[in-house]
């Protein structure tokens, strides 16, 4: 249900870019999503169809590319990307680390006609 | 077809009515409290108000699907109880900062002088995490009859959060759980969150908790402007 809060809130962005842009139709939207948000993208895809119905976002395509989660290593200070469960430093094995990357969500661009 | 460049954070909606949530509370304390369903999050914070109340001008927002069951057990206790019913905003699985932004304003947030603002957010380990409230403190409660690994299977409620409670910590010598499996396990996930073991129906630890909430407190106070 998370994401139908997540869909409400592009197409009132996409539709605001719609006007601003002269705009009658959005063929695909540009997202990018942090690996570390909750979102799931096809429940994304689906909450976005249902609630686009009858509007000028029907048909929509979502294209999303997904953000690694990169973290800092408070000790170190060498950046890196953090796989599944392993918020560990690669080079010196300190777990005190910082998330600089992996929570964006983001509409990063539409194409239109 | 033209392509057209936006870059505009989809959560930006959230992010606007969160900062205006903190201005409203910059003489409240607020946390945020988060867990799954049955954790014991009402049970929790019946003893914090009962231990609280007399002491300090408490509020709480009461997040759920449906039913005001935890606000009638919350109202025995002190006056100032509001239910959000996420079923009136389609049905949603967390708290957004719009629905906390009304709440706050049919608590006269801005007469009243709260000095503790409590928000017990929709029993949930994933969708809540998510969405900043303008809470000054995330606290998330997690029973250890949930397993071992749930910090592993849920990172962010446990990235985001400035304490764990591990409640129902009496049920231990029933239970095929080990203590520092589930320490090591939020450690992987955040090395630096702070863990304390309680159990909100036998009072266990629980003095340790209020110490810390006073201690919020009166960290938000003195940066009273």
């Amino acid at each position: 249900m998370h994401e139908v809060s997540i869909a409400e809130e592009i197409k009132e962005i996409v539709i605001n870019q719609l006007k601003k842009n002269n705009a009658k139709k959005v063929n695909k939207i540009n997202l990018q999503i942090g690996k570390l948000t909750s979102i799931v993208p096809e429940a994304l895809q689906f909450a976005f169809e249902a609630i686009s119905k009858n509007t000028e976002l029907e048909n929509a395509k979502i294209e999303i590319e997904m953000i690694e989660i990169k973290a800092q290593c408070q000790k170190c200070k060498k950046e890196f990307i953090i796989s599944e469960f392993d918020y560990e430093c690669p080079y010196c094995k300190n777990m005190n680390l910082k998330i600089i990357q992996g929570r964006e969500t983001i509409i990063k661009s539409l194409e239109i006609e | 077809m033209v392509e057209v460049n936006v870059f505009e954070n989809i959560m930006k909606r959230n992010e606007e009515y969160a900062n205006q949530n903190a201005q409203l509370l910059k003489k409240t304390l607020c946390i945020n409290i988060m867990s799954s369903p049955g954790a014991g999050k009402t049970t929790l914070l019946e003893k914090t108000l009962k231990k609280l109340k007399g002491k300090y001008n408490i509020a709480v927002i009461e997040g759920d699907v449906a039913t005001s069951n935890d606000t009638k057990r919350l109202k025995k206790i002190i006056k100032n109880v509001y239910q959000i019913k996420t079923e009136n905003f389609g049905g949603s699985c967390h708290l957004d900062a719009r629905m906390v932004n009304l709440a706050l304003k049919k608590l006269n947030v801005d007469k009243k002088k709260y000095d503790i603002m409590i928000i017990e957010n929709v029993g949930n380990l994933i969708c809540p995490a998510d969405f900043n409230l303008g809470e000054d403190k995330k606290v998330v409660l997690l029973s250890i009859t949930e397993g071992e690994d749930k910090p592993l299977k849920y990172p962010l409620m446990f990235q985001v959060s400035d304490i764990l409670l591990l409640n129902k910590i009496d049920l231990m010598p029933y239970l095929e759980i080990n203590y520092d499996t589930i320490k090591n396990n939020v450690k992987r996930v955040k090395s630096n969150l702070k863990i304390l073991s309680i159990s909100a129906r036998t009072g266990l630890n629980m003095d340790e908790w209020i110490k810390i909430l006073e201690k919020w407190v009166k960290e938000k106070i003195n940066g009273r402007s």
